[in-house]
């Protein structure tokens, strides 16, 4: 009967092989998520366009709320807005531009929650008043 | 034996192995078998399930930019239209220079029993991949207010059946008569 137990190297293999293969499930792991996030995020890029776009294409709505915050879509719709599975909350708001009254600072900021996290997107641009 | 050797006891064990010419006896094969064959089967089972994984995601990304890359193509086309014609399942978008031509950009719904594509013009704009059988679930256009044309595209991986939809709104830049 040997007494003698395992080398030295033979349990370092061991457990080089079995680190190798935790990493290899934990960063496949990362990628899943990553790709969740990539979806949430595009989804929340095209809600803050098509908010922008909304304004861009009527611009009386600038006018229409003195207190310089516009609801989603100029709509009573509920919010927040449901999307692949995730809920987005969509804020806007006007300013006015530097040194312009006739241009305007719209900001659109799309936030969701991730991972017990608050995440958002966010979307600027200038629009003038007179379309 | 070198000097090294032995301040390792390890190497000394190991010269021992390298040099056995007793073989191993019958329980330890019994016992070494199994084993082997365990760590054999658990690192198949493992490379085979990332394989399966990195397929999955593969197609999901693939599905991912299919569809992005179709909004983008109909935003950036109606966004210099002259016109822009709504039927169900289909968008017609009239540019300056297609006026001119006489021609349209033509978007459209291709049904199939496989699976269904968005067809620009009758070239595919989506559904063309090695990776994915990518479906379009849903298109719809529809106005708002006079410039805005807001669009809903909805895809499927038949694969995983993995839904993802995109919705957004362009404004025409043109005349959007």
């Amino acid at each position: 009967m040997r007494d003698d137990g395992f080398f030295l190297v033979e349990v370092m293999v061991l457990s080089a092989i079995a680190f190798a293969i935790v990493a290899l499930v934990s960063l496949y792991g990362v990628s899943g998520k990553t790709i969740e996030h990539t979806t949430i995020q595009i989804t929340a890029g095209f809600l803050a366009q098509k908010q922008l776009a909304y304004i861009k294409g009527d611009t009386a709505v600038l006018q229409k709320y003195p207190n310089g915050i516009i609801p989603w879509q100029d709509t009573e719709e509920s919010v927040p807005i449901e999307k692949n599975g995730v809920s987005y909350t969509v804020n806007t708001t006007v300013a006015a531009a530097t040194n312009d009254d006739v241009l305007k600072k719209v900001v659109v900021v799309v936030s969701w929650e991730e991972n017990r996290m608050n995440k958002h997107v966010s979307m600027a641009t200038l629009v003038s008043c007179h379309g | 034996m070198l000097v090294w050797q032995r301040w390792f006891p390890v190497m000394d064990k190991l010269q021992q192995v390298i040099h056995n010419k007793q073989g191993a006896s019958l329980i330890e094969m019994l016992v070494a078998m199994p084993l082997l064959c365990f760590l054999l089967l658990t690192i198949g089972t493992a490379f085979l399930l990332l394989m399966k994984f990195y397929s999955v995601y593969l197609g999901d990304l693939e599905l991912q930019q299919q569809l992005r890359f179709a909004v983008l193509s109909m935003t950036r086309d109606i966004a210099a239209a002259k016109t822009v014609e709504i039927g169900k399942d289909k968008l017609e978008i009239t540019t300056e220079r297609h006026l001119e031509q006489e021609k349209q950009i033509l978007y459209e719904l291709n049904t199939r029993p496989t699976i269904n594509r968005l067809m620009k013009d009758n070239q595919p704009l989506t559904g063309e991949s090695r990776v994915a059988a990518i479906s379009i679930t849903k298109f719809n256009c529809k106005k708002i207010k006079n410039r805005i044309i807001n669009i809903e595209i909805e895809g499927v991986n038949e694969n995983t059946n993995k839904k993802f939809s995109l919705e957004t709104a362009v404004v025409i830049l043109g005349d959007g008569s």
